[in-house]
């Protein structure tokens, strides 16, 4: 008789690949044979797993259909069965496995789909950090300015787009008729946060996904204003650009500290 | 009916657990419900809309935590992270009891995420045992262990599912959290009869029941949280009542929610049942239920 470690190890392998050798183990009764009683756990496991990325991926299943988007989770369950003790992580690596190439946008619609869904996901239950505001801004001496670090609320997060993945998104939640997936001339820049308790979104211009993307990697105030020198043909205006950029984002509570 | 049983069990009344569906309802209009369950593993998120919900029905009710991962009957180590996690969330929620199932959930770190059976033999005793008592020693508390519904029985088993509770609860000194409907699901699906389990049950180590619904094929019932509690689930409840004494009962719903005032309606009759049971005098502590 096997003992508990090959036991678990045996009924594991029944529920995620149907091994039947483990049936011998199970007691069948007349009225329920013990294949209709495995059975139970194994419909349960794909089941299960679905619908956590049925949750998370609300609108990629509505845009794939039923049928594809339950082939693609049974093949994903078995690429990537669940290391994680919340379910809530489970579905991490669903746009890599959907493709998503973020660097070279050499990826189709539903992979970018996917990790707008999962960029949501991560803003909605990121940590809990009060916003600074413009007044935190107002009492940093002008000496300071140069010098000055921003730290952005954890949710904060951004994402290249290559397809018109943000209109379709939209136009699915809000039950809309949804564009034809198509690829965009020049790929886009998504920001997504969490103000308080509710998910935000938006595209940004170039220049600001610049300035952001240099703040997010730690440079200073001054750097920031020297890569967005780089983007912007009025060099006298690029401080006051900058400046710009700061106060909607703490107007918008992306901002947490500023460290001057 | 009075039962005479004397216990110093905590007794909170009629609870509900705590969903999302429900989280703006519960914070806005402060229903009469005693106490809420949390799934604990739903919060052992960093921020945002769970935890602040958390905070805010906290404010107002006593909660009790249930999780589904610790995998207390698994073969692989503890998962140390999981309990830092679970530790943690004790700290900031400060329930009067923490709770999980007698089961397994994976093996070689993939989690099934399924209240997997045990087979009801001495080895399986002996291993659960020593994993309560260092799951007991780090959390610093006693933990309460929910009877999985099962659909299988493995030929390994020695002896019935309540004497195996038993002897656990009897070696590790931990606690029951008896779930009546999965009592009822389990006699269906093996043949037994649930009052032999209720009375193989030592009544001091009961804390807490839980009661649902199920899904039933005929031959055989699948635990489904998605329908109202049967009548047979609610006779059971008043079996367990004379047997345990006053214990601790919540309504569990985890899929097709009903509008808020259903779930309020069956947590009515929860407490009638109580009430008829235990006597008025026990329910006293009960004022702010609904009748």
């Amino acid at each position: 008789m096997p003992g508990l470690k090959e036991l678990q190890n045996a009924f594991k392998r029944n529920v995620v690949n149907g091994d039947e050798e483990f049936g011998k183990y199970i007691n069948s009764t007349k009225a329920v044979s013990s294949d209709v009683r495995l059975a139970i756990y194994g419909n349960a496991y794909f089941s299960r797993l679905e619908e956590a990325l049925e949750s998370d991926y609300e609108i990629l299943k509505q845009l794939l259909g039923e049928d594809v988007f339950n082939e693609v989770c049974i093949a994903y369950t078995h690429k990537y069965p669940s290391h994680y003790y919340s379910l809530r992580w489970f579905g991490q690596d669903f746009p890599a496995f959907l493709g998503y190439q973020p660097g070279n946008g050499e990826h189709h619609w539903p992979a970018e789909m996917a990790q707008l869904e999962w960029s949501f996901v991560g803003a909605f239950d990121a940590a809990d950090v009060m916003a600074a505001t413009e007044a935190d801004a107002a009492i940093i001496a002008p000496e300071a300015w140069a010098e000055l670090k921003i730290k952005f609320h954890p949710s904060v997060r951004t994402m290249v787009v290559w397809w018109n993945t943000l209109a379709r998104w939209r136009a699915a939640k809000n039950t809309e008729t949804v564009p034809e997936p198509v690829r965009l001339l020049k790929p886009a820049q998504c920001l997504l946060w969490r103000h308080e308790l509710m998910t935000q979104y938006r595209s940004m211009e170039a220049d600001e996904a610049i300035a952001l993307q240099a703040a997010l990697a730690g440079a200073n105030f001054s750097e920031l204003c020297g890569a967005l020198a780089e983007e912007t043909q009025d060099q006298e205006m690029v401080p006051m650009k900058a400046a710009g950029f700061l106060k909607t984002w703490l107007s918008a509570g992306m901002i947490v500290e500023l460290l001057a | 009916m009075q039962t005479g049983i004397k216990t110093d069990k905590p007794f909170l009344g009629c609870g509900l657990g705590l969903r999302p569906e429900y989280y703006e309802t519960i914070v806005e209009s402060r229903p009469a419900v005693d106490w809420f369950e949390i799934i604990s593993e739903n919060y052992m998120v960093d921020g945002g809309k769970p935890l602040y919900f958390l905070d805010r029905v906290r404010e107002n009710y006593p909660i009790v935590m249930h999780g589904v991962s610790l995998s207390i009957g698994g073969t692989d180590p503890l998962d140390q992270a999981y309990l830092k996690r679970l530790k943690q969330l004790t700290d900031r929620v400060e329930p009067q009891w923490v709770s999980d199932h007698m089961c397994w959930t994976g093996q070689d770190g993939h989690n099934l995420h399924d209240l997997m059976p045990l087979p009801f033999n001495q080895e399986a005793i002996d291993h659960v045992v020593a994993r309560v008592q260092q799951v007991q020693d780090y959390l610093g508390r006693q933990i309460l262990l929910e009877n999985a519904s099962s659909y299988v029985s493995y030929v390994q088993s020695e002896m019935t599912e309540w004497e195996f509770h038993t002897e656990i609860m009897q070696r590790a000194d931990c606690l029951m959290l008896f779930d009546i409907n999965n009592v009822y699901v389990s006699a269906r699906n093996h043949g037994f009869d649930p009052l032999d389990y209720i009375k193989g049950i030592p009544a001091e180590r009961v804390w807490q029941f839980h009661l649902a619904g199920h899904s039933d094929y005929g031959d055989y019932v699948i635990d489904t949280h998605d329908h109202p509690v049967v009548k047979p689930v609610w006779e059971l409840y008043a079996e367990a009542l004379k047997h345990f004494g006053p214990v601790s009962a919540m309504i569990e719903r985890d899929d097709c929610f009903p509008p808020f005032e259903e779930l309020m309606a069956e947590l009515g009759e929860l407490r009638n049942i109580a009430r008829d049971v235990l006597g008025a005098e026990k329910l006293e502590v009960l004022s702010s239920c609904p009748d």
